[in-house]
């Protein structure tokens, strides 16, 4: 096990955290009834790992300004539920068919009961916040509930911009088009609700976390533009799931976007027919002529040079955020976090 | 926490206001204590309205708002969002209540043979509202204004149509774009006589020249020049035969003419890619500019153009004979004004400019925790003895009236339910209030120098950051140790010059279609001095408190040429000699002038019907009604000649020596109002609040630059 | 004299409007550089960000007053979780016509129904008489729509072959924005002998303008079978 170094104090912090997360969500996986057709594929996806980057920020926001890891676990649960939820959920309207190595939820046991489930994961995140109240008393507690209910419609209306783009087969999108969708559906519960959540049970204030929204959308986009470019480019065992499976579902990546802009009018009618057509009719030679497309009009390079200048001015605003509080492992991962977002594979 | 920073705000014009309702944002969780010094009694400058006898409305001049002032609405309309008005018991509670559209606009054109026409259009509103979020993306194109002269030159032509056919029952019915079977329809009629068949093929040009300047790298120069040419002699060798006979399509012509002149001259200049962007033709008068690039002698005398220099005072010195302004900022004004208004090209507001947008700022801002000091004049900004860090070191005041009981000053009244400014202090709350009401103090004028004593703040102790917001005519005086010894100070107030203006507000007992003017409510411009703008205010009667209310209400402004040479301005009885001189305008106006106008206004030529004035004393016991001119008496009229008050106009050449809030020679002050480098060098509402916008920024970074809508604009 | 340090004003990052006409067309044609992306869309992001805090600060203020008292609480409280689950179903809803597709789509792929709660169709008790229909006439293919509204409406109605021979219940359609009322005047009649299916939907006048959706349930398996939504234009 290679040490973590001061220089990197993220992948021990997301060790820690997320172990303590993974133990504290078993809680609420429990063996409950019916097991076969809700519990059981109910633990699945939230027992397959993941990085727990989102519940690691949240404690770690928290602890920064001063809570205990106790205060912000039970958040941090709820929100590893949500994004296991959110995760059911997008599998199934992307019909993909791989998740985190292993076959998607809907594969394994059909449309009707993976959705079902998704929406158990959501309701179980819920259950979990409205516990906060042992550690956090009634008033905090509400306060945290609301947040999680504005991340929630955020994410949902986000997604719907989203849906709509391939519902209408949105080919003319700009940069400040795919940041808006990017800030809703991911930055909200990604990174931003965590900081706010972690900084609200922190200081146990609620004056001005708008403040975390730059920070966190700007570290969100960065990080998300990198998880689209690794489906293009990264090693699929380590990523979890298939290549290339964003262009297959027609997601409208900056990388997708940009290539609408930059692409020849005849490739853009290839393209924007491609698009048209519902997943099962699309086929591997236009995906790869779309990916192939993609480094010709130099499209991923653009992204990686968008990301790297989110990040750093991320890391701008970070400085701005935390400079007050007192050094901490906490709070050099939080700074770390803007290099990191770039660095991982 | 730190203390928070101190920041003196001089003056309460547009700019102080928008620079302190900007430091006193929740986001800065009250990093800066704002305290605003003005003199006399009420917050406003040039834009401060008070309310007279029979709560009458007494304004400064016209102030009409356009729909292109992003950056004023913004303001305002988050002031009424915070302010949160009951509606229940205040007339104006909304922000829309508080603003009109007023989309009817006239120019009145002097025929040559003693006759003025007015030429009257509804100019056509446009999505949005002003102050709503900006669009996404690319803000204001080339491309967006050639569409935009494409919608403008179609309600011309539907006016043209109005004219000739008089008017139909879809004739100016408001809200909504002209129907295309409407345009359609009138371009048929046009046709009819054959000469008129290349009209579309000026609309297909227009058209064509869209997609030219939308990607106007890819052409050559002289390829678009050409075009625009041909374009132009096309047009003109079309209409020449019907220019003589055809008034309403010669003021057409006069447009397309200028517009076409000014597309050439964007293109040979090359403004299209300099740097500097319409500043570069800031060294052109704009008239010789449209001549210099092949605008006719009529177009460029055409009313249409000197409607738009009327509109800006833009007279030296006053002088109707002289007018003068940068070519580039009338240029960028035109633009603005005509392409990116949204709603309404004008806006009027409901009531005084006072009660609608100072009276809301006084509150909100008061809230907020902003302290207010009435009664104070600046009379000194005096520098700190550090020659490496050149800064404010302190503020000398003349306290002009102490408060009684040490308490604050409470400046507003009630009128109708809306909080109002009154047209005289507060008497019964100042110290000896009335011994000075006695004695006639005009705390507002520049020329009253009695006071109660003199009061002088010192840097750190009493203010940290100075926001100079007072008008450019008051720095010579107060500024004097800057002015001296900083060349560029010296410099900007020898070349950023005001004018004077002159105003009259009548109240008459008979409507507007009774004395002649069949249309609807207007704003005109272009008629003849004195009185070359003319507004329509009826709607603001039911706002004042008359017992027999008048059936309309006109209010008069114009520029007011200086009379004497600047030294003898000083003497005490300038003022009085300048009100009486604009009352000797008014009433040679009403008597020879305004009968164009209201063709039944006047007994016989030279005679106005002065028992058309409504006083509010009328029929009131005791009191014996003049008759004739004496009757004016009963009217509103001012001179505006303190030096604060005076207009800031945007001479050629001026541009350059205009200082911008964001420089830093002095590291505690920044200035605020319409005569700074604030982007839009002019004097109006919208320049004040953009500076004011970016004077907070100077103070306190924020809001971001790129936030000033306008700012960052060719 | 106050000993404290004297405040200067900050140093502004600049002092010039930017006046050069690119800025005018937003988005460039072509690529300047490496610093010239990154620095665009760094501002650009800022604009975005800013523009969405604008705005949100407005939706913040209205949660500013809150009761803690304990019955008001427990009452936010239902009232948040009441929210959340129509968030969750509304948004099943939505999802529901992908799904629709996907499940078509990946009809190979999903693995046969092994639901034990519902018994054979052959063990359920047959249908009322008046409503047996024999399948082969039952075509959901023909599906007559009628509206009643003064306003433009769009309909979409996506049926699963499933649906074929089923008589289908529907519930009031609801939009996303929990204030909005639901569109109840929303009535399926099975298909007769004569005449095929007949779906009416009458709009109020004030109804909101938005999307309404809804299920289409079997009512015999009590199964979604197809979605519908109805587009309302706003009025204007």
């Amino acid at each position: 096990m290679p040490l973590a170094t001061p220089a990197d104090p993220v992948p021990g912090l997301l060790r820690e955290y997320g172990n303590l997360t993974r133990v504290a969500l078993c809680d609420y996986l429990g063996p409950r009834a019916p097991q076969r057709h809700l519990y059981a594929p109910v633990a699945d996806y939230p027992r397959r790992g993941g990085r727990m980057l989102r519940p690691t920020l949240c404690i770690a926001t928290a602890r920064a300004f001063g809570a205990s890891p106790e205060e912000g676990l039970r958040s941090a649960v709820a929100l590893e539920l949500f994004h296991n939820a959110f995760l059911v959920h997008d599998d199934v309207e992307d019909e993909s068919d791989e998740r985190r190595g292993r076959p998607t939820l809907h594969a394994l046991h059909g449309v009707a009961v993976a959705v079902n489930v998704g929406d158990a994961l959501a309701l179980l995140g819920l259950r979990a916040l409205i516990d906060n109240r042992r550690s956090l008393g009634p008033r905090l507690t509400m306060r945290v509930l609301e947040e999680a209910e504005r991340m929630a419609r955020e994410s949902i209306e986000g997604q719907a911009l989203e849906l709509g783009w391939r519902r209408d087969n949105a080919v003319a999108l700009s940069d400040a088009d795919y940041l808006e969708m990017v800030l809703k559906k991911t930055c909200w519960y990604t990174t931003i609700y965590p900081s706010r959540v972690g900084a609200l049970i922190g200081t146990g204030s609620d004056r001005d976390l708008d403040r975390f929204i730059r920070f966190g959308f700007l570290l969100g986009t960065a990080f998300q533009i990198q998880d689209d470019l690794l489906n293009l480019a990264g090693d699929p065992r380590r990523y979890g799931k298939e290549r290339d499976g964003d262009i297959w579902e027609g997601k409208r990546t900056l990388m997708l976007i940009t290539l609408l802009r930059r692409a020849s009018a005849d490739e853009r009618a290839r393209l924007a027919a491609f698009l048209g057509e519902p997943r099962r009719e699309r086929r591997e030679t236009d995906v790869r002529w779309i990916r192939e497309r993609m480094e010709v009009h130099g499209c991923l390079e653009y992204a990686r040079e968008v990301a790297h200048g989110l990040a750093g001015a991320a890391h701008h605003e970070c400085g701005a955020l935390y400079a007050g509080l007192p050094d901490s492992r906490d709070r050099r991962f939080i700074e770390a976090l803007p290099t990191w977002v770039l660095a991982r594979t | 926490m730190t203390a928070p920073i101190k920041v003196a705000v001089v003056g309460g014009g547009c700019a102080s206001i928008a620079a302190a309702f900007e430091l006193t944002r929740r986001e800065h969780e009250g990093r800066y204590q704002v305290t605003v010094y003005q003199i006399g009694w009420r917050l406003g400058g040039k834009g401060a309205s008070a309310r007279g006898p029979g709560g009458r409305i007494e304004e400064h001049g016209l102030h009409v708002w356009m729909g292109w002032y992003e950056n004023a609405f913004r303001l305002v309309r988050e002031c009424y969002a915070e302010l949160g008005r009951d509606p229940r018991t205040c007339p104006i509670a909304d922000w829309r209540e508080a603003f009109a559209p007023a989309p009817f606009v006239g120019v009145a054109e002097h025929d040559g043979n003693g006759r003025w026409n007015v030429w009257k259009s509804l100019v056509p509103p446009t999505d949005g509202l002003p102050g709503d979020p900006p669009p996404d993306g690319p803000r204001w194109s080339m491309r967006d204004y050639l569409v935009r002269t494409a919608v403008l030159l179609r309600g011309l032509f539907q006016a043209l149509q109005t004219a000739r056919d008089g008017p139909s029952a879809s004739d100016g019915a408001g809200a909504g774009e002209p129907a295309p079977e409407a345009v359609l329809g009138g371009i048929a009629r046009l046709l009819e006589y054959g000469e008129l068949a290349t009209l579309a093929g000026l609309i297909q040009g227009a058209a064509l020249l869209e997609t030219v300047m939308g990607s106007l790298a890819r052409y050559p120069e002289n390829v678009v020049l050409r075009f625009l040419d041909s374009l132009a002699t096309n047009a003109r060798s079309l209409l020449q035969a019907r220019l003589a006979t055809e008034p309403g399509l010669r003021r057409i012509w006069d447009v397309i003419d200028v517009t076409l002149a000014t597309l050439r001259g964007e293109v040979r200049f090359g403004i299209v890619t300099d740097p500097r962007g319409f500043d570069a033709i800031d060294e052109y008068d704009c008239r010789e500019w449209l001549l210099l690039n092949g605008a006719s002698e009529r177009s460029v005398d055409s009313g249409f153009v000197r409607a738009l220099y009327d509109l800006g005072f833009s007279y030296e010195d006053g002088d109707p004979a002289r007018p003068r302004v940068a070519a580039g900022q009338a240029v960028r004004g035109v633009v603005r004004a005509f392409f990116t208004y949204r709603g309404a090209f004008f806006w009027k507001m409901q009531a005084g400019m006072g009660e609608v947008v100072f009276a809301p700022f006084y509150e909100v801002l008061r809230r907020r925790g902003v302290r207010f000091e009435f009664f104070h004049r600046l009379t000194n900004v005096a520098l700190g003895d550090d020659a490496e860090s050149p800064h404010v070191a302190a503020l000398e005041f003349d306290v002009q009236a102490e408060i009684l009981g040490g308490r604050e000053y409470e400046p507003l009244i009630e009128v109708g339910g809306l909080p109002c400014w009154p047209a005289t202090p507060d008497w019964r709350q100042l110290v000896e209030g009335v011994r000075l009401e006695q004695e006639g103090w005009q705390l507002e004028s520049h020329w009253e120098r009695r006071k109660a004593r003199t009061r002088t703040l010192r840097v750190t102790d009493d203010f940290d950051l100075v926001l100079l917001g007072v008008g450019i005519g008051a720095i010579p005086e107060v500024c004097r140790e800057i002015v001296a010894r900083d060349p560029r100070w010296r410099a900007m107030v020898d070349h950023v010059k005001t004018v004077a203006t002159q105003a009259f507000q009548v109240w008459l007992r008979a409507d507007m279609k009774e004395l002649g003017w069949p249309d609807a409510p207007v704003t005109l411009s272009g008629f003849v001095e004195p009185f070359d703008t003319w507004a329509d205010m009826s709607h603001l009667i039911p706002r004042e408190r008359w017992p027999h209310a008048p059936r309309a209400l006109a209010y008069f402004c114009n520029v007011l040429p200086d009379a004497d040479a600047p030294a003898t301005q000083l003497r005490p009885a300038y003022a009085a000699e300048q009100r009486a001189r604009v009352r000797a305008n008014a009433v040679h106006f009403l008597n020879h002038d305004v009968v164009h106008l209201w063709p039944r206004a006047a007994l016989a030529p030279g005679r106005f019907r002065w028992d058309l004035l409504v006083d509010s004393a009328d029929g009131t016991a005791g009191s014996a009604p003049e008759r004739g001119e004496a009757r004016f008496a009963t009217q509103f009229w001012t001179a505006n000649v303190n030096p604060s008050d005076r207009y800031t106009l945007s001479l050629p050449g001026s541009n350059a020596y205009r200082i911008s809030p964001l420089d830093r020679t002095y590291d505690n002050l920044t200035i605020a109002g319409d005569w700074t480098d604030g982007g839009f060098n002019a004097g109006c509402v919208e320049a004040a609040v953009m500076s004011g916008r970016l004077a907070a920024h100077a103070v306190a970074g924020a809001p971001r630059l790129e936030d000033i809508v306008g700012f960052d604009h060719p | 004299m106050s000993t404290r340090n004297r405040v200067t004003r900050p140093e502004p990052e600049r002092t010039h409007p930017i006046r050069s006409w690119s800025t005018l067309f937003g988005a460039a044609e072509g690529d300047a550089g490496r610093t010239d992306v990154v620095s665009r869309s760094v501002d650009l992001a800022y604009r975005v960000v800013d523009e969405y805090i604008r705005q949100g600060q407005k939706a913040a203020q209205r949660l500013s007053e809150r009761s803690y008292a304990p019955e008001a609480m427990a009452r936010d409280v239902q009232e948040l979780t009441t929210r959340m689950g129509q968030y969750a179903s509304d948004f099943m809803a939505l999802w529901f016509e992908l799904v629709g597709m996907a499940a078509t789509g990946a009809a190979g792929r999903q693995a046969p129904a092994r639901d034990d709660a519902v018994r054979p169709a052959a063990d359920r008790p047959s249908p009322r008489r008046d409503d047996a229909v024999p399948d082969a006439l039952a075509v959901p293919a023909g599906v007559r729509i009628e509206v009643a509204s003064t306003r433009p409406v769009e309909v979409q109605l996506d049926l699963r072959p499933e649906a074929a021979g089923a008589r289908l219940l529907i519930h009031a359609l609801r939009a996303v924005d929990p204030d909005k009322p639901r569109l109840t005047d929303v009535v399926l009649e099975a298909a007769s002998a004569n005449e095929p299916a007949r779906l009416r939907i009458g709009v109020r006048d004030d109804q909101p303008g938005g999307v309404y959706t809804g299920l289409l349930i079997d009512e015999r398996t009590s199964r979604p079978v197809g979605t519908l939504s109805v587009r309302i234009v706003a009025a204007a």
